[in-house]
């Protein structure tokens, strides 16, 4: 039996998988889409945006009431969709999707305090080009040492605001740093010079 | 050390504290009054205009330019002179110090894009055109650097093209995966720096050369640049003892010509100017001197007087026609007592002959110390037609600046030169400490010097009409070399630190501290196109907006004057 509200598309992410499987194997396939097969932290968000999904909460009330019913759960499972959602979460949900849950403006905040630390590091002259450049620095992870375009990628990080980043991060293309204030100063320069 | 900007000699701290009273005192236009003043600048005014448009007292006399202004005064852009502090070296210690607040990250500071940060303390107005790093392309480490004689071509050796793309060298290195760390480590150890970065400031161009394939064993010994020219650029290529200079071509990536200097080479110079390449030969104590056009070789007999050696010449220094040379004797080297030396390169008449020298005594030219450096500079004047003059500018151990005129050297002889006629002194500096890597360089088409020593560790530019102090700037590193480039609006400097052959180049926007420095009354009109440019450079900046109202204003109260 197809469930009659199929998840929607949410931030762009496809949750058309779940259509062909049963309803109680919703919450575990969500669980392991977002916690192994995409095991970033931008779809571990997305997996915790999805419990703000209405219809999704509903079912998953319904599944805990079910199992309150049934004596496999023990605590009071709340009836307001509101109080659900803060109960499901603090309950429900793993521990280290908790942490997670948390960790995720964390991680906004570390993304900006890496952004310092690479801008700082260009302005004390770090090469990005430079042999072993990446292996030599304590500070900046992994993620941008084993990239494919690390000098690229760290130049984008200096260079980019944080959204575009992201779209350059996720294996978008690089955007325009756009134009040269220095050639724009001296085309001004030059035009009054003649 | 001198810390903050300043103008001019005298320090500003008389002027603050007189405001200071007046304001104690209440006394809105007396402010801006003494703000006016000639010996006060901009910063004073447009620092004293904010806090009397921010306090409660209106001002009568000065309510017109008060107003005229007043849509451009920010506290948050007031450059004080706190503000005016030279920016921290230190970033890299920043870097990789514990910060405190790491694990509980402050939220507000979420999602902050780069460069539009909330605050913007005033320093951080300054600092756009104060030592801007990453102005140019390319990574701006550079192992040296030069520019040419009229400013509008700068080359740098680096190891980052000028597009982000990575070019076709790049993209070899790349291909080449090392297996083992320990092969990793020996390439590290090698230099792999093969490129040089050309900018062409009028009309803006920048390309990168591959010095692979260009220059034979270009990554054994030294590189150096010496110069570039319109369609060349000139390389000193060091390996043991032996020294060429190579010419590169800046359209085609080719070597042009090569001079093979031989082993003996000591001090040597290239003057694109006059078309000459020259340099001391220790073994036969002659200076050579060969013509980039036509590779005609002239040696000259250096006639060394008693005591002095050919390896104690540190430094040359060629007139921009090529017909006079100075030579300096090392001020280390102190068995001669000889100073320098003067040689004429081109002969006029019976009374100047070529390859005449004359090897000037401290004691007759009543020094107590050596010359560490030497620039020539052309005497340029908008104002009086004179005939161009050339000038040696001499900065000595002792930390005076001193100059010759080539003028007067060229239709006498030099043996008929009286010596207390020779040099002038320019100035003295206070402070018994030696002067230390002093570096210099001289604008093309404006009047102006800049210095620098280690001991000081600020940057003085210098009117060179009437050898005026103009303002001196703090440097947060140690400077390697300067060159004043993009009609003399553009100070580039090299740091240099040490253990490292690759150093960041920033550029110093001079317009903007050159007009920061006016006195309020003589910033006019005939300004604006100094101001106009660096608002394109920094459009954000209110300071900017300041200065040209104020320029406005000025203009509009002289026109109203004359009738």
């Amino acid at each position: 039996m197809n469930h009659p509200c199929k998840l929607p598309p949410i931030l762009g992410l496809d949750f058309s998988f779940l259509d062909g499987l049963p309803e109680e194997d919703w919450f575990p396939a969500l669980l392991s889409f977002g916690l192994e097969e995409h095991a970033t932290w931008y779809d571990r968000a997305l997996v915790i945006e999805a419990s703000d999904n209405a219809e999704f909460l509903k079912d998953a009330q319904h599944h805990a009431l079910e199992a309150h019913a049934a004596g496999t759960l023990s605590s009071i499972v709340p009836n307001d969709l509101a109080v659900f959602k803060a109960w499901f979460l603090e309950t429900m949900l793993p521990q280290h999707i908790r942490a997670d849950r948390r960790r995720i403006s964390a991680l906004r905040v570390a993304l900006s305090n890496l952004r310092k630390y690479a801008v700082e590091l260009n302005n004390a002259g770090f090469d990005p080009r430079s042999d072993g450049a990446f292996t030599k620095l304590q500070k900046l992870p992994k993620a941008i040492e084993s990239h494919d375009h690390s000098p690229e990628a760290f130049i984008a990080f200096v260079h980019l605001p944080t959204k575009d980043f992201s779209t350059f991060a996720k294996g978008g293309p690089m955007p325009e740093l756009g134009k040269s204030p220095l050639k724009e100063y001296l085309n001004v320069l030059n035009a009054y010079c003649q | 050390m001198a810390e903050q900007l300043r103008f001019g000699s005298a320090p500003e701290s008389g002027i603050l504290a007189e405001l200071e009273a007046l304001r104690e005192k209440r006394d809105a236009d007396g402010m801006i009054t003494r703000a006016l003043a000639p010996d006060s600048n901009i910063f004073v005014l447009n620092e004293v205009l904010t806090s009397v448009k921010e306090g409660p007292i209106t001002p009568v006399l000065h309510r017109d330019l008060l107003q005229t202004v007043a849509p451009s005064l920010d506290r948050k852009t007031v450059i004080s002179a706190k503000g005016r502090t030279a920016p921290q070296a230190s970033a890299l210690t920043a870097v990789f110090a514990p910060t405190a607040g790491e694990s509980h990250p402050e939220h507000n500071a979420l999602d902050e894009e780069a460069g539009a940060g909330p605050t913007l303390d005033a320093s951080r107005v300054l600092k756009r055109f104060l030592f801007v790093q990453h102005a140019l392309p390319g990574n701006c480490l550079a192992e040296s650097i030069c520019s040419s004689p009229e400013g509008t071509m700068l080359a740098y050796i680096t190891g980052a093209a000028v597009k982000l793309q990575a070019d076709r060298s790049e993209r070899a290195r790349r291909e080449i995966k090392l297996p083992t760390r320990d092969q990793q480590e020996l390439r590290c150890s090698s230099r792999t720096l093969g490129l040089v970065n050309v900018i062409c400031l009028d009309p803006y161009e920048a390309w990168s050369l591959d010095l692979e394939g260009a220059i034979p064993r270009h990554n054994e010994g030294s590189l150096e640049l010496l110069g570039i020219g319109h369609d060349r650029v000139f390389l000193l290529h060091e390996q043991g003892r032996s020294k060429t200079v190579h010419a590169l071509g800046l359209r085609n990536n080719r070597l042009e010509t090569s001079f093979d200097l031989g082993d003996g080479v000591g001090a040597m110079e290239l003057s694109l100017e006059g078309q000459v390449l020259a340099w001391i030969d220790s073994a036969t104590a002659t200076l050579v001197a060969i013509s980039l056009q036509t590779s005609e070789q002239a040696s000259f007999p250096l006639q060394l007087t008693t005591g002095l050696e050919a390896k104690d010449l540190h430094r040359i220094a060629l007139s921009p026609d090529g017909d006079m040379g100075l030579i300096l004797v090392s001020p280390r080297a102190e068995v001669s007592g000889v100073v320098f030396g003067l040689i004429r390169l081109k002969g006029i008449g019976d009374q100047a002959l070529a390859g005449e020298v004359r090897w000037w005594r401290r004691r007759e030219l009543l020094l107590n110390q050596g010359f560490e450096n030497v620039m020539v500079t052309r005497s340029r004047s908008s104002t009086i037609a004179v005939e161009e003059q050339v000038t040696f500018y001499l900065f000595g151990t002792d930390r005076a600046l001193r100059r010759i005129s080539v003028h007067r050297l060229r239709e006498t002889s030099l043996q008929a030169i009286k010596p207390l006629d020779l040099l002038s002194l320019v100035l003295v500096r206070d402070g018994p400490k030696k002067v230390l890597f002093p570096k210099m360089a001289v604008a093309s088409e404006r009047p102006l010097m800049a210095t620098y020593d280690q001991v000081d560790g600020a940057i003085k530019l210098w009117d060179t009409t009437d050898d005026t102090l103009l303002l001196s700037i703090p440097s947060p590193f140690h400077i390697d070399s300067l060159h004043f480039v993009a009609h003399d609006s553009l100070l580039v400097i090299r740091s240099r630190a040490m253990g490292r052959t690759r150093d960041s180049i920033t550029i110093t926007f001079l317009d903007f501290l050159l007009c920061a420095g006016l006195r309020p009354a003589t910033l006019t009109e005939d300004f604006l196109p100094l101001i106009k440019p660096l608002r394109a450079w920094a459009p954000e900046v209110a300071f900017l907006d300041f200065m040209e109202r104020l320029a406005l204003f000025n203009g509009k109260t002289a026109k109203e004057m004359v009738p």
